[in-house]
């Protein structure tokens, strides 16, 4: 018993290692709550498309000296903006126009830190994150989001719900749908920002969708499946972290790779939804 | 129940035509016509002949290219709590994670100030709503774990617990038991009796004369409108539906409004 709890506290020694745990655990928690919306209502492929789109608007930030959160934040809104003014012309479906847009910003940005000096290093925590790396000033960036977040969240609660489930009704009780929609992509550069420091560009799509599928396998209700994924999204932060810790592996690929071992363990598991369940129900009613 | 400046019509429609963008003819082409409160109101007409556009556009739903349509005295706009629409089922997303309770307490968000969040009295009569369509055993299902009458009957017990004077129903029998077409009927008839007033968009013309007041005939324009029986002529059935009885066409009768650049 001693010997776990030594186990559990002793990279607690390392400022940098609770750092981690602390800003790994409020992603999980607002990665989980916002993906739930962004399961539902089909956006992973906008969610993965803005983590790539920030880039030039991290770039001329950092180049420009100013906060390089803002530059990101502005770039994933306006991101948000050309793809829905694109998608509306009707000439393009909105799949091929996030496909474009993403690609152009993602370039546009690597153009932009080429003319830096030593800009791999630079490009490689932005593709990579570095959750180890996280300064306390990158801590408040993370709680002030997760908060802006959740909160939004939950004040617009019942327009997300009756919007994502049905539009037709959402609108004839006189929501409106667009402003709601491109408030929903706001928050989710929010989010996809401050998941970035930790896991990247190439990861941060697996936080937001990864807890809330294996979430929606364990229930039928919105409420329920949100706050399971918010606790699969943490508690996947935490195993990957003391993972990486003690194996000595990179922590943003362990905890995005402990969260793809839940899903696969609850989508073989799961009470009803899981394959075994089903396949025992199909034979019970064969037989 | 009904209320507004024109306490005795529920809807007023003056010249309007709806055309949907890229299309060559109107979906409604001026229409004019008065609905009475308290009325059992049918509307019939062909696939494609503008039943669902009507009911939308009384909703606030479609943008009218001309016209006005003054609902329960007001201008047809969304939110109106004194209004609600049952749209064909089709819209919605069977895999979002709700339950039939769930659907029903969505009855009173348009009730409800931002942030919209349910009180216990709003519960309450989701509830009640959901026990006067007889579903109240099955309020914790999943919304897709129901039949295609059971679900009917929730998204009716929606518009129930929004406790609205008018009453849209866009094609609510369609895929649905018989026990479920009854029940329907049922609460037709009481929401009237308690002076609220319903607009049934249906393609089961058998069952307009046992349960209708009035019939509003439409392809386009209003064909006919009146009781049951001046509507359901053959003659007006063939000019609104074509087909072979359309060789029976005769010059219009007083029931039908002169209708310039009729579809035919």
């Amino acid at each position: 018993m001693g010997n776990t709890l030594d186990w559990l506290l002793d990279p607690l020694r390392y400022d940098f290692f609770v750092r981690a745990l602390v800003v790994g655990m409020l992603l999980g928690v607002t990665c989980g709550a916002i993906g739930c919306f962004v399961v539902l209502r089909g956006m992973a492929f906008i969610g993965d498309a803005l983590a790539h789109a920030i880039l030039p608007g991290v770039v001329i930030a950092y180049l420009l000296g100013l906060s390089v959160v803002g530059g990101a934040v502005i770039a994933g809104v306006l991101t948000a903006l050309l793809i829905s003014a694109i998608s509306r012309t009707e000439q393009v479906r909105e799949d091929a126009a996030i496909g474009i847009v993403f690609t152009g910003a993602f370039s546009l940005g690597i153009v932009l830190i080429s003319r830096k000096q030593g800009y791999m290093r630079d490009l490689s925590h932005f593709l990579f994150g570095n959750i180890l790396g996280i300064a306390p000033g990158d801590l408040l960036v993370t709680a002030g989001i997760a908060l802006v977040v959740l909160a939004c969240l939950t004040l617009w609660y019942r327009e997300l719900l009756v919007s994502s489930f049905d539009p037709s009704h959402a609108r004839a009780i006189g929501l409106r749908l667009g402003p709601l929609h491109l408030g929903l992509t706001t928050l989710l550069a929010l989010t996809v920002v401050s998941g970035i420091q930790a896991v990247g560009v190439v990861l941060v799509a697996a936080l937001l969708v990864t807890p809330a599928a294996t979430a929606r396998l364990l229930t039928e209700r919105l409420p329920v499946m949100i706050g399971l994924a918010a606790a699969l999204g943490s508690g996947a932060a935490v195993i990957g972290l003391y993972a990486s810790y003690y194996i000595a592996i990179a922590s943003g690929g362990a905890v995005v790779l402990t969260s793809t071992l839940l899903f696969g363990l609850v989508l073989l598991l799961a009470p009803q939804r899981g394959v075994v369940a089903r396949w025992r129900a199909t034979r019970l009613y064969n037989r | 129940m009904c209320h507004g400046s024109s306490a005795e019509s529920a809807v007023v429609l003056a010249g309007v035509t709806v055309r949907y963008l890229g299309l060559t003819q109107p979906a409604l082409a001026d229409v004019t016509c008065t609905l009475a409160c308290g009325q059992r109101t049918a509307l019939i007409g062909p696939n494609g002949g503008g039943k669902s556009t009507l009911l939308k556009a009384l909703v606030g739903l479609v943008p009218l290219t001309h016209g006005r349509i003054t609902v329960l005295g007001a201008a047809a706009a969304p939110g109106n709590p004194a209004v609600a629409y049952v749209p064909q089922r089709s819209d919605v997303d069977w895999r979002f994670p709700i339950t039939a309770a769930g659907v029903a307490l969505m009855g009173r968000d348009v009730h409800l100030r931002w942030p919209r969040w349910p009180r216990r009295a709003d519960r309450a009569t989701a509830m009640a709503a959901l026990d006067l369509v007889g579903m109240t055993a099955y309020g914790d299902r999943h919304i897709a774990a129901l039949s295609g009458g059971q679900q009917q009957r929730v998204f009716l017990a929606r518009a129930l617990a929004q406790q609205a004077a008018l009453l849209l129903l866009d094609e609510p029998f369609t895929g649905v038991d018989t026990a479920t077409e009854a029940l329907i009927f049922d609460l037709i008839d009481q929401h009237c009796a308690t002076g609220g007033t319903v607009i049934v968009a249906t393609h089961d013309l058998a069952s307009v004369s046992a349960h209708f007041d009035q019939v509003l005939l439409v392809q386009q324009q209003i064909i006919a409108y009146g009781q049951p029986d001046q509507v359901l002529q053959p003659e007006l059935l063939a000019e609104a539906y074509g087909g072979p009885l359309a060789l029976f066409h005769r010059p219009a009768t007083n029931l039908v409004p002169e209708s310039p650049g009729r579809l035919r």
